[in-house]
């Protein structure tokens, strides 16, 4: 399943953000990470990954620097900078809350409001 | 502290400068994709999508080398090419999103160099429109204000203009500015060593002086029978070219007429405005007739000593009339120097009345009042020449829409700006400023004037509105003005608030106060001299003094003369022989004649001499105006030299 634009513009910055937490990646590797730890629902033009990186890197939380990689062609790698771990941080419990807010709402299952799925039966 | 607590932060902020300086100047994009060993619709791919971003060079290396990356790696991965490329997207929003996320991430100097370059434009953009609206625009003077200037003059046959009479003599004997006519030997040293005034029959030079009047006697007796005409009859001509010969070698002594009048405009064009302009005028006659009163006064003097009362009486009737002459064009400068002349006129009669009361005969003395009644002071100040001379100048200045308005242009500045500078310095050198950093300042500042300047038809109409206010108070007695200081006042702060917006009328609009003043204040004298004429002649008739107004008038006088400061009859008394005329002066008291004067540099002048100001009743000014005599003092004759 993959994610429509408008929900990728929202989850995709927190989504790359969570994979550089571990350390620093390049572009590549960052849409293969992306698709394959996410089953897929991640799965970016891959291209659009790169205006992401830059648009995240203007606004401070990650930040990039050319060098070689161990096959000795150089790359351009991305890392979070301090800004973007606490910016994860924050969009980690908002995600949280809209997870559970959507739970309880019935709209994600195994969470649902019994009295509100009641009332959106009764409708 | 922070640093170490946020180094990639830091680094951040750095990369994008980093990358401006390795890669703007060293590397070729193309030539990276070229290289990277991509299959070729690959490196066509990448290209199309770094040349649609429209970045700069090192951005666009930038997203080259990202992408090289990208398609090796997924190579590396084990993906396909065409997979690749599939998966990729479509170039033209791939180039759209890189180019939006790169100029995002562009560092801040770019961003504000960039907005500096835009607003640059956008200003530059803005001048060029401004500086060709403003030199499109080109004054078209229609109206010849001179020929409205000179027409009177144009009407009047020439049997009754003295000009013609004057200009042999006045040439033969240079009498303009410039020439050889100084009358030196008139003027003797006075009683403090440290000026001149003019000789006296007592004077150790008075031999000199009577030479001297010898010398000139032809001089004087062309103006003894051109002053008796009622006009002078001189054109004025803005352009020195237009005079005949005869009028130019008579105004301009040992000048020729290709030689420039002025030498203060600096633009060629504002000086083609400016050579017909009234503005251009220059009046190097009118000094010429107080030089002449002076020698007739000395004069006067001689025919004093040689008790011929009839040379003395038609001295002063020739200064009388030649005042009258002098004040004809209507140019305020000429009305004032008119006054000048009347008041040496006026110096004259009563030196030689107070001096010897007995020595004119009662039908001298009439004849001398008639002459001064026949005076119409109050005429020589009209404005109507200042208003034709701003109004020719807005001509010359604003473009003209046809229906009466139009806007400044850049001859017109100019013409403002050098003019301005010509009345303020009195300087011709400022044509030496040419190349000078204030005259480039000037001019690349100059098309502000549109938006600063008021239109031409608002300087009209304020022109209109300042000048009819002068001329409705001109022709009154003080006692009659209606709120003289509050509209000077206003006007001041008019004027002052609006120094740029009329800045035309800032630089052109007379003092009206003390043009108004030295009016009135002459018109007084007047008053009082011929009051005291009227006075003199009862005396000598009915061998005592009149002790009241009625038995003057209407028998010696026909309306006995008001004072100027209230409206009510001029005072008068007599004591030991000597009359006194006076007026209430400003605290509007009448203290018997007594004149506490007026101080001035730490000395007490008498009124009728200083600077007798017209104003609200003032306690300030205690004491009253003496009008006869006023006991002229040779300092103050030499002040007059």
């Amino acid at each position: 399943m993959k994610l429509e634009r408008e929900m990728m513009r929202g989850a995709g910055p927190t989504a790359v953000m969570q994979l550089l937490l571990n350390g620093e990646m390049y572009g590549y590797e960052i849409v293969e990470a992306l698709s394959s730890r996410s089953d897929g629902v991640f799965e970016l033009g891959q291209s659009t990954l790169y205006p992401m990186l830059y648009n995240l890197e203007s606004k401070g939380i990650v930040s990039s620097k050319e060098k070689e990689g161990p096959n000795g062609r150089r790359r351009r790698y991305y890392r979070l900078t301090v800004k973007g771990k606490k910016k994860l941080d924050t969009d980690r419990e908002q995600w949280t809350a809209v997870i559970k807010g959507l739970g309880a709402l019935g709209v994600t299952r195994g969470t649902a409001n019994p009295g509100l799925a009641m009332e959106g039966g009764a409708c | 502290m922070s640093n170490a607590a946020n180094p990639v932060s830091s680094d951040s902020l750095l990369t994008p400068c980093r990358s401006f300086f390795s890669h703007s100047f060293s590397k070729h994009w193309k030539l990276d994709i070229q290289r990277s060993g991509l299959p070729e619709e690959v490196q066509n791919l990448i290209e199309t999508v770094v040349v649609k971003s429209r970045l700069l060079r090192f951005e666009k290396a930038e997203i080259a080398t990202e992408l090289i990356s990208h398609f090796q790696d997924g190579e590396t991965h084990g993906r396909s090419h065409e997979q690749l490329m599939n998966d990729f997207g479509d170039p033209a929003i791939i180039a759209s999103l890189f180019r939006s996320a790169k100029m995002r991430n562009r560092p801040m100097f770019m961003k504000t160099f960039k907005g500096l370059v835009i607003g640059l434009g956008v200003m530059t953009a803005a001048y060029l429109s401004v500086l060709a609206i403003f030199h499109l625009g080109q004054p078209n003077p229609r109206i010849d204000y001179l020929v409205k200037l000179n027409g009177e003059i144009a009407e009047i046959d020439d049997s009754q203009k003295a000009w013609l009479l004057y200009r042999p003599v006045w040439t033969k004997y240079g009498l303009s500015e410039g020439g050889d006519c100084q009358f030196d030997d008139l003027f003797a040293n006075d009683e403090s060593g440290t000026g001149q005034r003019l000789a006296k029959p007592t004077d150790a030079s008075w031999p000199q002086a009577v030479a001297q009047l010898k010398e000139y006697r032809e001089l004087l007796d062309v103006f003894r029978v051109g002053a008796k005409l009622p006009s002078l009859g001189l054109q004025l001509q803005a352009d020195r070219n237009n005079y005949s010969d005869e009028d130019f070698a008579a105004l301009f002594p040992g000048q020729d007429k290709t030689s420039k009048p002025m030498g203060w405009v600096v633009d060629e064009k504002a000086e083609e405005l400016l050579r017909d302009s009234l503005l251009n005028i220059s009046l190097p006659h009118i000094q010429s007739f107080r030089k002449v009163a002076r020698a007739l006064h000395v004069d006067t003097r001689l025919a004093v000593e040689r008790g011929d009362s009839d040379r003395a009486v038609e001295n002063i009737e020739t200064v009388f009339g030649m005042a009258n002459q002098a004040a004809e064009p209507h140019y305020l400068v000429c009305g004032l120097v008119g006054m000048a002349v009347a008041g040496i006129g006026f110096e004259q009669l009563e030196e030689v009345i107070t001096a010897d009361p007995d020595f004119f005969t009662e039908p001298q003395l009439a004849q001398l009042q008639a002459a001064i009644e026949r005076m119409p002071i109050r005429s020589w100040i009209d404005f109507e020449g200042e208003r034709a001379m701003i109004k020719d100048v807005i001509q010359r200045c604003y473009t003209d829409n046809g229906k009466g308005d139009g806007r400044m242009t850049a001859s017109g500045v100019d013409l403002l700006a050098s003019a301005s500078v010509w009345m303020l310095a009195n300087s011709p050198r400022v044509e030496d400023d040419v190349d000078g950093v204030a005259y480039a300042a000037r001019k690349f500042m100059a098309p502000a004037a549109l938006f600063m300047c008021a239109s031409r038809k608002e300087v009209n109409e304020k022109t209109d509105e300042l000048i009819d206010r002068c001329m409705v108070d001109a022709q009154l007695p003080y006692w009659q003005w209606s709120d003289p200081e509050g509209f000077q006042r206003e006007t001041d702060a008019f004027l002052e608030e609006n120094r740029i917006r009329h800045a035309l009328l800032a630089m052109m609009l007379p003092a009206h106060t003390q043009i108004l003043n030295a009016l009135n204040r002459t018109i007084g004298r007047q008053e009082g001299v011929i009051a005291a004429l009227a006075i003199h002649r009862y005396y000598k008739t009915m061998g005592h003094w009149p002790s009241e107004v009625a038995q003057v008038s209407p028998e010696y006088v026909n309306e006995f003369p008001q004072d100027q400061v209230d409206g009510s009859l001029l005072k008068f008394k007599c004591i030991d022989d000597q009359l006194m005329v006076y007026s209430v002066g400003r605290d509007y008291d009448d203290d018997g004649g007594v004149d506490h004067g007026w101080m001035t540099h730490g000395r007490r002048v008498p009124h009728g001499r200083a600077q007798f100001t017209f104003g609200p009743r003032s306690n300030e000014f205690e004491g009253d105006w003496i009008l006869w005599p006023q006991n002229v003092s040779p300092t103050d004759e030499t002040a007059e030299k």
